[in-house]
């Protein structure tokens, strides 16, 4: 289940660059909300909306949820890629919509530091650089 | 839509080529997604777990070998902004105008490709 969730320091980071809304998981009513509360994540069984928020608890963001956010606020694209030399391995790059220019290109600068060996970490490492990149503006 | 989810009717498609993971939700048999929690639960007479549109894209990826990209077409037009998908290995998609479209008929191509294998 966990995996679905970016990690609590990452969730963190999105509160502080404005995402308030619980963006819950689920049906009509308004779904079902994951937190993370002292680092650990837990269910709450019910929804959720930040007024009802107990101190010390933070809203656990599914990773499409965190993608969607740069994507919609933002207007930063995330592409997550793959390449096969001897074996497979991911990378990504940063597109500006707005401006329809790479912020980060590693798939033109030839990988290195940028390749991963496994799809969820060049997905964190993309989430990490897109916070560092909006809280350096 | 919830637009976390799979579609309905994808859902179904990916019951059906094996995926048997718990989901966070699901849905009855009008189509209707469920409400309540269903992640401790494995499955409901006449439901269908509803995956997250991340876990399908994994599912995908781990058990077929299936990798896509969902990219920004960078067209010089700025007033067609379009978002196409490429699934490893075959050509690039239509084009579609909002990311969730795409994101979800790349769905529909993966659930092709493998029933076709």
């Amino acid at each position: 289940m966990n995996k679905e969730f970016i990690p609590y320091e990452q969730a963190l980071a999105l509160k502080e660059l404005g995402f308030e809304s619980p963006y819950p998981i689920g049906g009509y009513q308004g779904g079902k909300v994951f937190y993370y509360e002292k680092g650990e994540l837990y269910y709450d069984g019910r929804p959720m909306y930040s007024s009802d928020a107990h101190s010390g608890q933070l809203l656990a963001p599914l990773y499409q949820q965190a993608f969607r956010f740069f994507r919609e606020k933002y207007k930063l694209q995330q592409i997550i890629w793959s390449g096969k030399i001897s074996t497979v391995f991911y990378g990504y790059d940063i597109l500006n919509i707005d401006e329809q220019e790479f912020i980060i290109n590693n798939s033109e600068n030839g990988g290195g530091e940028c390749d991963y060996a496994i799809y969820e970490e060049a997905e964190q490492a993309c989430l990490d650089k897109l916070i560092e990149i909006i809280k350096n503006k | 839509m919830n637009k976390e989810f799979v579609t309905y009717e994808q859902a179904l498609a990916l019951k059906e080529l094996g995926f048997d993971e718990r989901c966070f939700s699901r849905y009855y048999e009008s189509g209707k997604l469920a409400d309540s929690l269903s992640y401790l639960h494995h499955n409901y007479f006449g439901q269908v777990n509803a995956p997250l549109k991340q876990q399908a894209f994994r599912w995908f990826r781990e058990n077929h070998s299936l990798q896509h990209e969902i990219v920004y077409d960078m067209s010089d037009d700025l007033t067609n902004r379009v978002y196409v998908y490429t699934v490893f290995g075959t050509d690039r998609s239509e084009e579609y105008k909002t990311y969730e479209e795409a994101e979800l008929e790349c769905i529909k191509k993966l659930i092709e490709i493998v029933k076709q294998k």
